[in-house]
Formats: C-alpha cells, sequence, structure tokens
C-alpha cells in the first residue's frame, strides 16, 4: 500500500480524523470505526517515524478509538421486554458530537476571519497612550509626581466620603479579594485606554473593606509593574494607566 | 429643530474621541436627552452617506464612531500602514469559542478543539481581544474568560448580539456534511 507522506502538521486529533474522515470520503454519521482507527494509529506511526512531535491529546484519541472498536464489536445486551431501556447509545455518538461541534467553531472562526478583514479595511483615529502620557509631561520615572503620602491622603478622601454617606447596613458574603479587584481594575484598564481616575475605581455603595482592597490591588498591580499611576497636580486627581511602555523588565 | 451647533459639537467630539462613543456618553457630554442624540447621530450618519463624505459613522462596540470607508482602503493603506494583526488559525478557533460560550475555562476550550490551548490563550489576553473575567465555583476555581471591546472593534461588530446566530453556523456545517454524503451517492 502506498502512503501519501503528507508532512501535515495537525493541531490535534480531531484535525487528523477530520482529514482521515474527507480523505476517504466518509459519512460523518456512520463512521467505519475500524477503518478510521487502523488509518489514524498508521498516521501517527508516519508521524514518529518523521520525528513529528506526538502530544498527548493524540495518544489519548487513540485509546479513544480503540475503546469505541472495542465497544462496538461486544454483543448487543439482551433486553427484556419489560426492562425499559433508552435507545442503544452508539458509542461513537459521543465522538461525533464533538466532532460536530468543532467544526461548528471552525466556520465561526472562519467567519471571523472575513470579518477581520473587511473591518481591517476601515480606519479611525488611534491614539497612543506614550503621547498622552507626554502631553502631561511625565518622563519614564512615572511616578515623579505621585509620593506615598498624595497616594494615602487621596485614601483618606474616599474614605471620609465613604463616612459620609448613609448607608443600609447589609451584612454580605464577602466577594472581594485582591486578585479579583487587580482582575476588575486590569479588566476597567482595557475598556478605558485612556485611563481611569482613582475615585471611579470605587462605587457608590462601596464597603470600607472594598476600598482598602482595591488600594492594595493598586499597589501590587504597581508592584508587578503592569499599571503607571500618574498625579498632575499634587493634591489633584490620580489617573491609572496600563502599563504598555517598553523597559518593563 | 435643534440648534446647528448640537450636530457639529457631536461632529468635534466623535473626531477626537479615540474610541467609540456610546449614545449616554454624547448625551451627558451635551446635556440633551439619549433620543434626541440618536436623532442627531441619525442625521450626521444620513448627511455623510448623501454628500458622499470620505467618512461614515458607525456603530462599533457599543458606542458610535467616525471612521473611513472600506473602498478607500488602498489609498488609506498607502499613508499609513496598519499592522497586520491577522490571528492564527488556531486564535481564531478558541476565540469563536470564547466568543460565544463566554464565560468560559481553559478546559472547557480544550474540550472542544481536542488540544491545549495555553499559547492561544495568551496571544489573545496580549491582544487584549479576550480578559479573566473571574473565576469558576468549583474545585480548583479555574479561571474564567471573556471577549472584551477590543474584540468587538477588531471585528466590526456593534456588540455580541451582532454575532449571528448559532443555529446558523450548526445549519453550515451540516449542511456541508450532507453535501459531501450526497457527493458520494
Amino acid at each position: 500500500m502506498a502512503y501519501e507522506i503528507k508532512i501535515n502538521a495537525f493541531q490535534g486529533p480531531f484535525d487528523l480524523l477530520f482529514y482521515l474522515i474527507e480523505k476517504n470520503e466518509l459519512d460523518i454519521y456512520n463512521i467505519p470505526i475500524a477503518e478510521i482507527t487502523e488509518q489514524y494509529l498508521e498516521y501517527l506511526d508516519q508521524m514518529e517515524t518523521m520525528d513529528l512531535d506526538i502530544t498527548s491529546e493524540f495518544l489519548v484519541m487513540a485509546a479513544r478509538l480503540l475503546a469505541i472498536k472495542a465497544k462496538m464489536l461486544l454483543p448487543k445486551p439482551i433486553r427484556d421486554f419489560d426492562n425499559q431501556c433508552d435507545e442503544e447509545l452508539d458509542p461513537r455518538q459521543e465522538l461525533v458530537n464533538q466532532l460536530l461541534e468543532y467544526k461548528m467553531f471552525k466556520e465561526i472562526a472562519h467567519y471571523l476571519k472575513e470579518k477581520e478583514q473587511s473591518s481591517g479595511k476601515i480606519f479611525s483615529r488611534a491614539i497612543d497612550p506614550e503621547e498622552l502620557m507626554e502631553q502631561f509631561a511625565i518622563g519614564k520615572n512615572q511616578l515623579k509626581n505621585l509620593t506615598l503620602s498624595s497616594l494615602a491622603k487621596a485614601f483618606d478622601q474616599v474614605i471620609a466620603r465613604l463616612e459620609q454617606e448613609e448607608r443600609v447596613v447589609k451584612i454580605e458574603i464577602d466577594e472581594y479579594s485582591i486578585e479579583t479587584k487587580m482582575a476588575e481594575i486590569t479588566k476597567k484598564l482595557f475598556l478605558q485606554p485612556n485611563g481611569v481616575q482613582f475615585f471611579q475605581l470605587f462605587g457608590e455603595g462601596a464597603t470600607i473593606k472594598e476600598v482598602v482592597i482595591t488600594f492594595l490591588a493598586l499597589l501590587e498591580l504597581t508592584k508587578l509593574q503592569q499599571i503607571i499611576v500618574v498625579q498632575i497636580n499634587p493634591l489633584g486627581d490620580i489617573f491609572i494607566f496600563r502599563n504598555t511602555v517598553d523597559g518593563r523588565d | 429643530m435643534f440648534p446647528k451647533e448640537n450636530k457639529a459639537i457631536i461632529e468635534g467630539l466623535l473626531l477626537v474621541a479615540n474610541e467609540p462613543l456610546s449614545a449616554a456618553k454624547l448625551a451627558e457630554i451635551l446635556e440633551l436627552s439619549e433620543e434626541d442624540i440618536l436623532e442627531l447621530l441619525a442625521l450626521l450618519t444620513e448627511h455623510y452617506n448623501e454628500e458622499g463624505h470620505g467618512f461614515q459613522l458607525i456603530q462599533l462596540a457599543g458606542g458610535y464612531q467616525i471612521t473611513t470607508r472600506a473602498e478607500h482602503a488602498v489609498y488609506i493603506e498607502q499613508l499609513y500602514q496598519p499592522a497586520p494583526t491577522g490571528l492564527s488559525k488556531a486564535s481564531l478557533e478558541t476565540l469563536a469559542i470564547i466568543a460565544y460560550k463566554q464565560p468560559v475555562t481553559k478546559s472547557e476550550i480544550e474540550m472542544i478543539r481536542g488540544v491545549k490551548v495555553e499559547r492561544s490563550l495568551s496571544t489573545l489576553l496580549e491582544k487584549g481581544l479576550i480578559i479573566e473575567t473571574g473565576r469558576k465555583e468549583g474545585p480548583g476555581k479555574p479561571i474564567i474568560y471573556g471577549t472584551t471591546n477590543d474584540f468587538l472593534r477588531h471585528f466590526g461588530l456593534a456588540s455580541l448580539a451582532d454575532l449571528p446566530d448559532l443555529n446558523k453556523f450548526l445549519e453550515q456545517s451540516q449542511n456541508k456534511e450532507d453535501a459531501d454524503i450526497e457527493k458520494m451517492e
């Protein structure tokens, strides 16, 4: 038997299966499991000979195919007349469903690619965060105008503001952790690349605990150099930006 | 009806904004109602289209933005080389899954694609097309992902609702299968 030695780097087992199904013009709803298992294993052998990397997913799928094949070879269980049984489960069904679902997402990916290309044809102004920072006359030393005391003062202001408001006392399950807040802040910064004001980070109903955790999250993100904190006027607003400037390491 | 200035002000705002502005935001700045804003936006859109202007007013990522027209891309590209941001097939597939199934965990994505998605996830995170939106309850508290506004902009979508119905794709892939089967008979 002559094999087509195709240097096909399949992303994963599904891609290989699709290739085999297409190549053999198989009906996906009625896959001849013995045949496809054999070809699949032959292909893995070829990959090995060509020194291609066979990741574990390929091997797991091989095992799966063999298991399905074995199940199909077993005699069907004898049913009693009064035994209420569901339709026989085709051992291939789960695999077929997965293949179909994956195929659907490949179509969606294709659709997205087309959308990407067509929207690549329209342009709008893009702001460069570096330019923006230059407008604020901040140099490489991002923390130049910011001292610990100004951060602390801003923090005090928030707490003072909170204490002035009347709040209904409600005992809630604590939803906040520093990591959650860090993720929230990062998300906000993605959505607002122009910067987020310190005070915007706190909602109206913020508890003192939330404020403290947000503050700690900010310090942590600054330490990790994922954000830049800028204050133009002393005692003024503090702006937070995502750190996209080089020199992170 | 409206002082002509309002239309002009909206134009100015849209011009300097570097991201889509929502009707609500415009309403806030101009101190008008959202309905009034929408009406003005519709007038501007019509005006640009009828007078054959080189720019258009479109809905993108939950807001409005002034952009150039697709027909002129070939000229604009000579001035301003956009970075080729073409995503790989793998990243696109991962992104497709996240877009439709969000919030979704890494292992759920891997189940569908049948491969590890670590690399696609980092690429997509780096490009700001997806984001970690929290953690799922349960063992290991795995991270869950969702798409961002940048995702909508990158693909020219006004909102997630703009994504075609899943069923359309289901039919499409099933039709392809049926067509293949028919070919054999």
